[in-house]
């Protein structure tokens, strides 16, 4: 498929997604197609330190919650959305700036575990200073719509997936694969791993304060707790694997079937389950097929297509 | 000279593995580095591309010293180093992996410009056409001259290479010595570390020998290989 | 501050802290021989705690006579999962195999409690035998049963293990293979059905750490998490290599978490991990550990 085709095949899917609270009423389809983009927004930048950096790190939570806390508060307390949100994105940078510094000195499993006990150790703490849910003030409950909600995630998500699709082009994207590859033999021709793997994480961090923003104008009750859950992370993770990582089409695929099932499951069985069929998968990839879903469409493509030769 | 290595000393735990090295190079030779397995040239390589700190002495790029740097910074300013077992980008193109190190180590201006030069450095290797496969998917003659292409295409003065020729038959060995030489006449300073005596004395001006870290003989290829203490290094381990 | 509020949180905190202990071992027993860090070590440790409930709801059987029972289960089921997942890594180049066993260990972690919620609900079970409350006084303080059990326990295992590893035949082949297992096999060593029996050992004692949470705490599905966390600190406190260090850590931890919930309150909890993220910069080997 040449590049102005799939352009347009882009354009006109996006040009439906636009569309659709025009014409569909019904808030659990807005609110599912709102939660799918979330998710691609939030597995998507994980995709940039973990899927491209290869840098897979355990604590993303922290930056979603981060992001949704501080949107959360400050757009309560009167200060514009975008400008809350923005506060909210650049405080999860900003942390990542602070954490990046040590956690990166770690490696391999430390690095990995050590991000994941930071994580919950901000989960923790603030499950204790602020147990109680924050729930919207009655005259914004009163003139709740799902649809400015929806509209805000499909701009975030669209944002996220350009700034991706940016980096895998660009010179950042190359350095940040070879840091994945090999980080030794990246070093000996001149990549900065330290500073691209920062660079790596601010992005990504960014991104994922900036989902959180989102979560924290559609929610309408939160417990602060709860946004630094480590099922963010975790949800994200599995994306990303299933998906394939250091994708593009990855993890928006990922995401996709991951909300779907999550809502049909849900009807059926107690929940959670989405996570017993994503959690096999996400085995399955590990040991078998670590292109995830996108390498394994790539792979059958290229054995259709008789193979390069050496 | 555009290499001075002063007294250099390196040690892992109780074992020394580079010794009050000195070495002096000019621009424009290829030096051999030759010695028993563990006489610690490798490391010396380690040493030089920053990929390793020294415990002691110094390192002198073009008058600068270059001690301590890191191997990112030591790579932009012009000394390239390949790895005796190749590392490539497996799953990068081939054209990927060379590029990283031309806009990284190499100063390319765009993305475009870089894969237009890493496509003639390519070419000029003998892996012209390879661009696009996977790193992966290149056999084992075609994974050394990625490594050394990756390497050219950081721009260096100096190229380090380790231990080219093992696991290649002696026709694919004579067409990396061939390359060797291209690359030595387009102005790059070589120094190469090899076992194969005999390709070793084919291309260098200057020979080192290491044994147990420390420098044993010096000079005329020919002359050093028939020094009885070199002889009886080799021997002996 | 009183003397007896002391000593009594000096006994909570080697209670739990022989939880710990026990829960970390077979975490470190793995680890340390194979490299492979299990992050779903837990959810064994969930299972044995469900398996040694369900002993004692439908067929009466005391949960300290389920141990045994409770064993030989978890390292059958340890050995299935080895065997299933693991062992297909084995022939990778290391440091692949240590992070793909990682995310392997994650999948687990995910699976796992959503079969056992499938089967058992999300309801918390409570291992209450007759005796569950009761306990004696001993100078100041009240000894429970259940905990000291609990420690009994703990001291029991780790003695057995450290007998095991360094007076049996097989243990000599673990802790061959430990420390080089090329070696190992090229004398005579069975490496694959050493990295088996350690593997299943590890989730065995786990099972068994389960047991002891389910008696004095409760088991959910999502209870392994927790302890596998748990286990993680006392592992990077003790360093890798050492049993009776993972013993003096997991009670180090314990007695901490105790004294610190009288000054810190609720936020005792944060100081687990806070400690094991220092150590982790500060002395990656740990404070018994081999550097």
């Amino acid at each position: 498929m040449n590049s102005s085709k799939r352009l347009s095949l882009i354009g006109a899917f996006l040009l439906i997604l636009v569309a659709v609270p025009l014409f569909v009423k019904r808030n659990d389809i807005l609110t599912w197609i709102t939660f799918t983009l979330i998710y691609i927004t939030l597995s998507q930048s994980w995709n940039i330190i973990g899927g491209y950096c290869g840098q897979q790190n355990l604590g993303h939570a922290a930056f979603f919650g981060i992001g949704a806390l501080l949107t959360r508060y400050v757009w309560l307390a009167g200060v514009p959305l975008p400008a809350a949100m923005l506060l909210g994105a650049l405080a999860a940078c900003i942390f990542a700036i602070i954490i990046g510094f040590p956690a990166f000195r770690l490696k391999g499993v430390y690095f990995i575990i050590g991000t994941l006990v930071m994580a919950e150790i901000l989960k923790m703490i603030f499950d204790t200073i602020l147990p109680r849910a924050n729930v919207l003030p009655s005259r914004m409950l009163g003139a709740y719509s799902l649809v400015p909600r929806y509209y805000l995630s499909l701009i975030i998500a669209v944002l996220t997936v350009t700034i991706v699709l940016w980096i895998s082009r660009s010179k950042l994207g190359l350095g940040l694969l070879s840091i994945r590859e090999d980080e030794d033999a990246a070093e000996a021709l001149g990549v900065n791993t330290q500073k691209n793997k920062l660079v790596a994480f601010m992005i990504s961090t960014f991104l994922a304060g900036l989902a959180g923003g989102v979560y924290a104008y559609y929610a309408v009750a939160a417990q602060p707790g709860y946004l630094f859950a480590a099922v963010w992370t975790f949800d994200a993770v599995i994306i990303v694997f299933v998906g394939g990582m250091g994708t593009i089409m990855g993890p928006i695929i990922g995401s996709v079937f991951f909300v779907l099932l999550k809502q049909l499951l849900s009807l059926y069985l107690p929940g959670g389950m989405h996570v017993l069929v994503f959690g096999i998968l996400f085995i399955i990839v590990v040991l078998f097929f670590p292109g995830g879903l996108i390498g394994l469409i790539e792979k059958l493509r290229r054995t259709k297509e008789g193979g390069a030769a050496n | 000279m555009i290499l001075e290595v002063k007294s250099l000393k390196k040690a892992f735990g109780g074992i020394i593995a580079v010794n009050d090295l000195d070495m002096m190079i000019a621009e424009g030779e290829i030096i051999g580095l030759i010695g028993p397995n563990g006489s610690g040239k490798t490391t010396t390589f380690s040493l030089i591309s920053g990929y390793l700190t020294p415990d002691n002495g110094r390192i002198l790029y073009d008058g600068v010293d270059i001690t301590g740097l890191k191997p990112n910074r030591i790579c932009q300013l012009g000394i390239a180093r390949t790895f005796q077992l190749t590392k490539p980008f497996t799953n990068m193109t081939a054209l990927e992996n060379l590029m990283v190190g031309r806009l990284y180590g190499g100063g390319a201006s765009s993305m475009k410009k870089a894969a237009e030069e890493c496509e003639e450095i390519l070419d000029y290797v003998g892996l012209g056409g390879k661009g696009r496969l996977m790193a992966n998917r290149l056999g084992v003659v075609d994974r050394k001259r990625l490594e050394i292409a990756r390497a050219l295409a950081t721009k260096p003065k100096i190229l380090l290479l380790d231990e080219m020729m093992s696991g290649l038959t002696p026709a694919e060995m004579d067409a990396t010595l061939e390359l060797v030489k291209e690359i030595h006449r387009s102005g790059i300073t070589l120094i190469v570390v090899e076992h194969v005596i005999r390709a070793i004395l084919q291309v260098s001006n200057r020979l080192f020998v290491l044994n147990y870290g420390k420098k044993i003989a010096e000079g005329d290829p020919t002359e050093v290989i028939s020094d009885s203490k070199v002889v009886e290094a080799y021997l002996g381990n | 501050m009183a003397i007896e509020l002391w000593s009594q949180t000096f006994v909570n905190g080697i209670n739990i802290g022989a939880l710990y202990a026990l829960t970390a071992v077979g975490l470190s027993l793995t680890f340390g021989v194979m490299k492979i860090l299990n992050v779903g070590h837990g959810e064994f440790l969930m299972l044995g705690g469900y398996l040694a409930y369900w002993l004692l709801t439908l067929f009466k059987v005391d949960p300290f006579l389920s141990l045994p029972l409770v064993f030989i289960a978890l390292f059958f089921l340890g050995a299935i999962a080895y065997k299933l997942f693991f062992s297909v890594l084995s022939g990778y180049p290391e440091e692949q195999k240590v992070k793909n066993s990682l995310l392997v260990g994650f999948g687990l972690f995910l699976v796992i409690p959503q079969i056992a919620r499938l089967l058992w609900t999300g309801d918390e079970r409570g291992i209450t035998p007759a005796y569950s409350g009761s306990s004696f006084p001993l100078l100041d303080v009240r000894i429970a049963y259940v905990p000291l059990g609990g420690v009994i326990l703990a001291v029991i295992v780790i003695a057995a293990l450290h007998l095991f590893l360094k007076k049996t035949y097989f243990g000599k082949a673990v802790r061959a293979t430990s420390e080089n297992w090329k070696g190992a096999k090229l004398t005579g060593i069975n490496v694959d059905r050493t990295y088996l029996i350690t593997f299943s050992l590890g989730t065995a004692i786990a099972g068994l750490g389960g047991v002891m949470v389910g008696l004095t705490q409760s088991i959910s599905p999502d209870v392994g998490m927790e302890w596998t966390l748990k286990a993680l600190i006392v592992l990077v406190l003790a360093g890798i290599g050492s049993i009776g260090g993972t013993l003096a850590a997991g009670l180090t931890l314990g007695i901490l978490e105790s004294v610190g919930a009288i000054f810190m309150g609720p936020y005792a909890v944060v100081l687990g991990l806070v400690i094991f993220l220092l150590i982790l910069m500060f002395r990656p080997q740990g404070l018994f550990g081999k550097a």
